[in-house]
């Protein structure tokens, strides 16, 4: 017989809710009792345990709330820091003018280069002058130091595209405030 | 011709079977504490008194013989005696009391919740 059959009869019912206040006490005198004989270290980390498993289940629960629909955009189910939504939200820009001709007039070349004078080791014209980069000794490129300098020079490659387009990405963030 | 125990031995007979059936109920519930239970196992955790906790599991082994074990959890003033089947009774180790002590808070709560009454611990 199905105690917990909604279709029982009312004596039975009764019977059932004696049963049940009487498993409901030998239940919790049996937790209280093995808490009381179990050792303290074991208490404690069973408490811990349980304080652990409650900070998990309201860690979760924040990040379901942080999915959860909002009023501002509801079709949106995503974090807001996620790049897919930078992405998707900015407005690539559309460059429609063509390219102007004329050279802009504040920059005057001639005045600015009038003040330019090469240093000596530099000109290659005067064959008494030694240049100075021959003072100094160049270590031999071998293959292996070759192959970590072309390695380094394609990292700094990488990174200046990466910081460019973190750049182009906050440009379009700028714009679109 | 004293009629009384005619009269109230059927009812306590049906007490009896109400609380067993309750108590197997509670069995089935209890199987579930441990996760997934495998296919071809039956598994139940109960408590059959305040001083005894039961794990009872059955199962097909590779044979196709049924095989099963009871432990029994038997509550000591100086601690808790674990007895598996006919051999002697053991003291629990750590990770066993830390497991048994966390199967139970669980299974209080759950037989709280099922029963309609407050759980005296919050999980």
């Amino acid at each position: 017989m199905n105690p917990f059959n909604s279709s029982l009869r009312p004596e039975s019912i009764k019977l059932s809710l004696e049963s049940a206040r009487e498993r409901i006490f030998r239940v919790n005198r049996g937790s209280s009792m093995l808490r009381s004989v179990m050792d303290t270290r074991v208490t404690a980390k069973v408490d811990a345990n349980r304080a652990q498993r409650q900070a998990m289940k309201l860690k979760m629960a924040a990040n379901a709330a942080q999915y959860l629909p909002t009023a501002v955009t509801p079709e949106v189910l995503r974090p807001a820091a996620s790049n897919f939504a930078l992405k998707e939200v900015i407005a690539q820009p559309v460059i429609n003018s063509e390219p102007s001709t004329v050279p802009p007039a504040s920059i005057d070349l001639a005045e600015n280069t009038s003040s330019y004078q090469p240093i000596p080791n530099m000109l290659n014209n005067n064959n008494e002058v030694t240049p100075g980069i021959t003072a100094k000794v160049i270590p031999e490129m071998t293959p292996q130091r070759r192959e970590a300098e072309v390695i380094q020079l394609e990292q700094q490659s990488q990174l200046a595209a990466a910081y460019e387009q973190l750049a182009t990405i906050h440009a379009g963030q700028d714009v679109r405030r | 011709m004293n009629i009384l125990p005619r009269i109230i031995r059927p009812k306590k007979i049906s007490v009896d079977r109400e609380y067993q059936s309750l108590i197997r109920e509670e069995a089935k519930m209890g199987g579930t504490l441990f996760g997934t239970i495998p296919a071809g196992h039956r598994r139940e955790f109960f408590c059959l008194d305040e001083y005894t906790w039961v794990w009872h599991e059955e199962w097909i082994n590779a044979l196709g013989k049924p095989q099963a074990a009871t432990t029994r959890y038997k509550v000591r003033p100086g601690g808790v005696l674990k007895i598996q089947g006919d051999q002697s009774p053991q003291p629990l180790s750590f990770e066993e009391s830390v497991n048994l002590c966390e199967a139970v808070e669980a299974y209080e709560h759950r037989v709280m919740t099922m029963y309609g009454a407050q759980p005296a611990y919050a999980s």
